[in-house]
This record gives C-alpha cells, structure tokens and sequence, in this order.
C-alpha cells in the first residue's frame, strides 16, 4: 500500500493575478509506506508545494491528495485531522516555538487533538527521547538553548503527534556536520521504532544517499526520477543536466568509466568505492 | 612575503553574561597575508565566528592582542575618527541575506554604506554600478529586496560592502542558508573579489566544499587552532577532521582508506579528476610491472 | 496569501508627473488640498476636475484604477450626501420636497453633492499626485529633505525618514514570516478559527510571541550591520540620488498657480451657487 498519493495534482500559487505561478503541474507521484523517501529538486521545483499539498495545508489547484487510499479533502471541515495523520516540520522550525518550557512547547501539537493529560505525558517524553531531549531540560526555556537543540525541540513538536507519515523539510538546513548527522540518524530511527513512514525534503544528495531508500527527484514542477539511490544515482549525467550534483564518488566512477575501465556508476558511499576500486586493482593486476 | 594584513597574539574572549562558562577563544594564534583566501573551518560553537567579530571590532578582545594593518586595536587608546577609519577598511557579510538589507530598492541599498561615509553622490553613482556589476545583479538594479532569492540578496549585501572599498572581507557563514545554487554564486563572487580585486578574504563556514576553494584553511575547534595549511595538507588529515565533526571529500576519505588497505594509490586528492589521474597512473604503473 | 497584499501603491512609470522631483509634489499637493477648501461655488469645482482629469491623464494611470481605489470611501460619501441633504438652506432656500418634518432644498442636493465631490478629488488628486506616481523611497527622501530645516530646533528628521524606509523595506518580509509562523501552527493543529472572541485571541499567543522574537533578533542583527557599513546616523552622510528642481517642476507650479487663481476669480465673480 501507498502511504500517500498525489494525482493528477496541479496547484497554481496567487491564480488570477499578476503574480500567479504555477507550483506543480499536473504530476503523478505515490510514496511508498513505511520507507523513508527523499524529495530533492531546486528551490523553485515544486517540493515545497508537494508536501504542504500532502497534510492540507495547500488545496491542490486540480486533482486528489489521498491519505491511505482517503481523499482528504472529501471532508474539507475535518482538514484537521490530516494534519495530525501527516506531521509536517517546516525548514527552520526552531522559529515556530513559543512556550515557557521545553515540556510545554513539545505538547502543544498533542493538546490541540484534544488528547487526555497522561497520553500527552506519555507523547511528549517518547518525542523528546527520540530526538535525545532529557528530562531535566523539560523545564526550561527553548529559548535558552542552542540552534540546534531548538531544531530537535521543534521536531520533537510534530512527533508527539505520532503522525504516520512524517514530511520534514529540510531537517538539517544550517547545521554543521555533527549536527546534521545527529538529527537525520534520529528521523531514522523515529520511522523504525514507530513503524510509520517519513518525507525527507533535502538539498544534498550525500545526505539522501546515506539517510533514504527512495529518492523523488523533482525538476521544473513536475517529477524528474525515482528510485532507490543506486538507481538515481547511476542516472548521473540526467542529473546533471537538470543542475543537481552526485556524491563526488559517483563522479569518480562515472569519470573512470568514461576512461575506458570497467566500474560500476550505481556507487555513492565511500565504503562501495573503496570495495569496486579495490576490485578494479586486482583484476587490472591480472589482465 | 606577502604584508600581514591580521595578526592575532594570545587572543582570548569570553562572553560576559552567565551562558557560557568556558572561554570562546584561547589564546589564538595567527597571521593572515594580505590577498590571501582563507576559509576558517569550524563546527557551530567553536569559536570561528567570534574570532570574525574580533576582527571586524564587533567585539573587544578579553585579553591578548590583535593587529589590523600593522596597526594594534586599542579601543581605549584611538579616536573615534581612528576607530572609523579602520573599520571602513574591512567589510563583513553575515548568515541572514534579510537582515542586512536596509533600503527597499537594490540600488538604493548599496549606496548605503557610500552615503554614509560621505562619498560625493557622482561617485556614489559610479561604485554602486561597479558593485552590481562584480556581482552580477546590474540587472537588478531597481528591483525591491524581497523579490529575489536568497543568494541574490546575499550578493546585493556582497555589493553593499563591495562600494565601502574594504580590503578586507568577512563572510560570517554567508552562505549557510542558502540553496546549493546560491551557495555556488556567492561562492563565485568570493572568488572573482579575491582573484581580480586582490581582496584578502576570511571566509567562515563549515561547509568542506566551500573550504577546498580556498588558499588556505584554518580548523578552529575548541576556541583554538587545530590544523592550518593548503586545503590539501588539511583535509588529508582526515581523523581529526572527523573527529571534531567536520566533513572530508568523499574522494580524500576514499584515497585515505585504500591507502590504508595497502593499495598506495595517494593519499592527498582532493577533486574526481585528481583521484581519477592518480587511479588511472596506478593502475598504469601496476600493469607496465606486471610485464 | 498575506503577501499578496501590495503596499505603497505605486505604479512604475515615465509620465509628467513619475518625473517630477517628489518635493514638488509633496509641496503642491497640499496646496492642492487647500484648494479644495477654497473653492466655493459649482464653477470652481468645475475647474478642479477638469484639472484633476488633467494630471490623471498626464499620468497614464486608468481611471479605472482611481475609481477602484475610491471603493473603500463608499460608507463616507453616503454618510456625506445624506448629512448634507437635509441641511437647512434657510428662507431664501428653494424648497424640493417635503418629507413631513424633513424638507429637502435645492441648496441641500448641490451641497451634498460638492461636499461628496470634495472627498472624491481629495482622495483621487492626492493618490494620483502623490502614491501612484512616487515610489516610497523618493516620498521618504522629500519628506527628510523639505524637513530638514527641523534639524535645527533638534527633531531629529533623518532618524524618522530612516524609520520609514525600514518599516518599508520589512513589511513584505514580516507578512511573509507571519505566513510561514501561520502555517508551521496550523501544522501542529492550531485552530484559529472556532470559539469565541477569548479563545481566538489566545489561539494567536502561538504566533505573536515566535514573531516578536524573530524581529527582536532582526532588529539587533540589522544593527550590527549597519554599524559595520559605517552608519553614524544622518551626519556626515551624502545622497547618491540629489534632488533637483527642473522645468517640468516649474511648469507644474504655473499651472497650480493658474488653477488657484482661477478659483479665487471664480469663487468672487461667477460662484454659481456657493456653499
């Protein structure tokens, strides 16, 4: 089953003035349940778009949005409830929060859908354990924290609403190194142990090599590519020519091949690399 | 050699307020060349952008000292005119391309900083074209801030400083929030400044990309200096970049682990053609051996 | 879309009256409005329309746009003509109608209908004049410029045109975040719209205070930056766009001059029913 769905879907930003654009134009895409997938595209491709279509936040121009095979407009005063179906953390969320504590600003999502005061209890500390908030920051102040610990109480937000589809854009906008590899492996980790499915709208491929089993790739308002990461990445001169870079090493492979040796181009990790460059040596050894 | 154009003895900051215990820079040490392009490398909270408030005086130092153009920055000992004069002579770009921008047109924008060092309005008008022109948005000339993505607005901001005629420019994390497309651009105009303009640059990031681009990368970690080279002497260290929590290339981390698997192709590329020249100069060698 | 709210109101342009130097405008503009106060009688009122169509074809601004920017003065036109129809002209009054206690005179409809006439030229010359056809940094600058002299009894001009221009520049920016705030509570399940008039303002604590917060940071962020592009406030500081009068701006004057002369040889010698 498909956790989600978007057909025939057409959504024109500002129609009937001067300013109108279309956002995504009449596209097809189906995300597979209980994977993480990966959108990526420029800005200005239309993945914004696609994910607000996909909790209600935008009405899609023409077409349907289905949630588990639902259409969720087919109720339009229970939009509501999509919502809280499909969690969605926006690019720089940690400018969302605005509660006293910690513990407050993380139960505000779970309040909302009207939950009894022990099963958002119970919601909030399984969010911030799985962002690797302690308890002994429940009390205090988002504010006081750093950028990034902000960012995981604002993520810790949505999942207390234990969507079961999570869409995050851009997660790691921002962050340096450490930062970006800690919250990532933490969203991993968030649809393994709850079973659900996540969005992932990212910038760079490295990261949705090493983070996603599927990759959308997006180009021009509709979308460009999709598969697994050896898939779309062994596609790299498409890529290319609709401005996204590869992992440096897909680059390498595709490069040696190009100078007559026999590698494989469905490379993206360091660790593959290294195995078929070490192949290569031997057996060029050989013959 | 070149003329030190920063110079940094036993520098020391800590912030005044309760937040933070720990000093944010320890006794750093460090010359940087006029013309030089020099990417100061970091993860967030290491100190790599109080040491670019220090150096564009946004700051006060702690303890320790720090010289500008030869010249020692004595806050309590230099006129307000003094003060002035040398901070027209560095300019500094920050993270957020909106908080920047003062004016609601382009051009009005950049003559802002002209304008209020007293600059006669013809002359205004001839580095405010100049600007644009470096930084490739003369197209954007009247068009309002808040119609252009984000790596234009940080080249508008680029231009704005560009028409102070500094000598030396800080790119405070620039490039952090923008999309790769605008990182390129700004990353470009950084470039041309440097090469064409003879302009020294110290550029601060925890980007590895952007750093590789540079002359010269200096790791911060822990308020100090970690490593200090060429890109290429830096990053093949490997180990302590990951261990501080700062990318290498992928290709570099490739060399380096088949180095270590006893195929000793070399250990120090940074680029796919590099590598690739280097596999395919091994691959030739092993093949002429073997015969 | 809150963005989609456009501001300042002008309309980019090359006409008579885009190329006139804004002080001018600032300038002839009132005198434009004291006029209206001048004129008495049909006539003069006459002439003032034929010269408002004047400058809004010299503009190149549709009428169709002026009349859409008079929606808005529909309630205070209808409260106007009312009020003034039932006024008492007194004896020498022509007397229309006569509603029971009511009498409606001649003088009354004519007064009701220069009064509304007044509102309308007032809006339609001033926009015209002044919004459509000078981009809001420009007002900024006449306004600091033709006020300059206010330095001197210490009001401190250059600070309150800065002011305004900033205000300009952030507002698009601020609805754009006030959107992006909206829309990241709506995604955590906000209501804003159920409930009573209580419970709504509440529902907008979740926004104010992440706005607040954010231009607090922008203000001091903003301040650093502007310190380090040498800002020292309004002294010392040279403009790169120098106002200067031109003879589309003297011709501007004669006209006025003109216009004023009329209606006072109007309102004297041929007012036609003078109110």
């Amino acid at each position: 089953m498909n956790a989600a769905e978007l057909r025939g879907v057409s959504y024109v930003y500002s129609k009937n003035t001067p300013f109108c654009k279309v956002a995504v134009n009449n596209i097809d895409i189906a995300f597979e349940e209980k994977i993480v997938t990966g959108i990526i595209g420029h800005t200005g491709s239309g993945k914004s778009t696609v994910s607000q279509m996909l909790n209600g936040l935008l009405k899609p121009s023409e077409g349907v949005v289905l949630v588990e095979d639902k259409d969720i407009w087919s109720e339009p005063k229970k939009i509501r409830n999509v919502r809280f179906a499909v969690g969605l953390v926006f690019q720089y969320p940690e400018y969302q929060l605005f509660e006293e504590t910690v513990y407050k600003d993380i139960a505000y999502g779970p309040k909302n859908m009207g939950l009894s005061e022990s099963e958002i209890d119970e919601r909030v500390r399984m969010a911030a354990s799985l962002v690797g908030i302690t308890e002994d920051m429940f009390d205090k102040s988002p504010f006081d924290l750093s950028g990034g610990w902000k960012r995981r109480v604002a993520i810790a937000g949505v999942m207390a609403m234990r969507p079961k589809i999570l869409i995050l854009d851009e997660p790691a906008a921002g962050l340096d190194p450490r930062g970006r590899d800690e919250i990532l492996s933490r969203i991993v980790e968030y649809r393994r142990s709850t079973d659900s499915t996540v969005i992932m709208i990212s910038h760079s491929m490295e990261d949705m090599a090493v983070y996603c089993e599927k990759i959308l790739v997006m180009s021009d308002s509709k979308p460009f590519m999709y598969g697994t990461p050896a898939e779309v990445f062994s596609k790299s001169a498409e890529l290319e020519s609709v401005g996204l870079a590869v992992p440096q090493v897909t680059k390498l492979m595709t490069e040696l091949k190009a100078r007559g040796y026999h590698v494989r181009t469905d490379i993206y990790t360091v660790a593959q690399a290294k195995a078929e460059i070490a192949r290569l040596v031997k057996e060029g050894a050989v013959c | 050699m070149a003329e030190i154009i920063i110079k940094a003895e036993d520098l020391c900051f800590q912030y005044e307020d309760e937040r933070a215990e720990a000093p944010v820079l320890e006794h750093l040490n460090l010359e940087i060349e006029k013309g030089s392009f020099v990417a100061v490398l970091g993860h967030n909270g290491s100190g790599k952008s109080t040491l670019a408030k220090l150096v564009n005086m946004i700051l006060t130092p702690t303890s320790g000292k720090l010289f500008l153009f030869g010249k020692e920055i004595d806050e309590e000992n230099m006129t307000e005119e003094e003060y002035f004069a040398l901070r027209q002579r560095i300019g500094m770009v920050f993270q957020n391309p909106d908080n920047q921008l003062v004016a609601t047109i382009v051009e009005e924008d950049v003559a802002f900083g002209p304008e209020n060092i007293g600059v006669p309005s013809k002359e205004i008008r001839a580095r405010v074209d100049d600007a644009l022109e470096i930084v490739g948005m003369s197209a954007f000339a009247k068009h309002s801030p808040h119609q252009l993505s984000g790596g234009q607005k940080q080249r508008v901001a680029i231009a704005g400083i560009i028409a102070l005629r500094p000598e030396i420019i800080i790119f405070d994390e620039s490039t952090a929030m923008l999309d790769p497309r605008g990182r390129n651009d700004v990353l470009a105009t950084i470039e041309k400044l440097n090469r064409d303009f003879g302009t020294t640059i110290l550029h601060i990031t925890h980007y590895m990309e952007e750093a590789i681009r540079a002359d010269r990368v200096i790791v911060i970690d822990e308020g100090r200096v970690h490593l200090d080279g060429t890109p290429r002497e830096v990053f093949s260290s490997v180990d302590t970049l990951k261990k501080i929590g700062l990318d290498v290339p992928q290709v570099t981390e490739l060399m380096l682990a088949l180095d270590r698997d006893g195929i000793k192709i070399a250990k120090d590329t940074l680029t796919v053609s590099e590598s690739a020249d280097a596999i395919e100069a091994y691959m030739k060698k092993q093949s002429l051996e073997k015969k | 879309m809150l963005k989609d709210i456009t501001l300042g109101q002008y309309f980019p342009g090359n006409s008579f009256l885009h190329r006139m130097d804004p002080r001018m405008k600032l300038i002839l503009c009132v005198v434009y409005i004291v006029l209206l106060f001048v004129a008495k009688g049909i006539t003069s009122f006459a002439l003032i329309v034929l010269f408002t169509a004047g400058i809004i074809l010299a503009s190149g601004i549709q009428f169709r746009t002026i009349f859409k920017s008079l929606k808005p003065l529909i309630f205070i036109l209808i409260f106007t003509t009312i009020l003034n129809l039932f006024w008492n002209a007194g004896e020498d009054g022509t007397v229309l109608l006569k509603l029971g206690r009511l009498t409606i005179y001649l003088e009354g409809v004519i007064r009701a209908l220069l009064m509304s006439l007044r509102i309308i030229l007032l809006m339609a010359g001033t926009t015209v004049i002044l919004m459509y056809t000078t981009s809001p940094i420009s007002l900024t600058d006449a306004i600091e410029q033709l006020f300059a002299p206010l330095n001197k009894i210490k009001i401190p001009v250059h600070t309150f045109a800065m002011m305004m221009t900033m205000a300009l520049r952030f507002i698009p920016t601020l609805l754009e975040e006030t959107q992006k705030i909206i829309n990241a509570q709506k995604a955590r399940g906000a209501d804003f719209e159920s409930g009573n008039l209580i419970a709504r303002a509440k529902a907008l604590v979740p926004i104010l205070i992440p706005l607040f917060i954010s231009q607090f940071r922008r203000a001091e962020e903003l301040a650093t930056a502007m310190e380090c592009r040498s800002y020292r406030g309004g002294e010392g500081r040279t403009r790169m766009t120098v106002l200067h009068f031109s003879s589309r701006d003297y011709i501007a004057v004669l006209a006025v001059a003109l216009l004023f002369a009329g209606i006072l040889l109007l309102n004297r010698y041929l007012p036609f029913y003078s109110i």
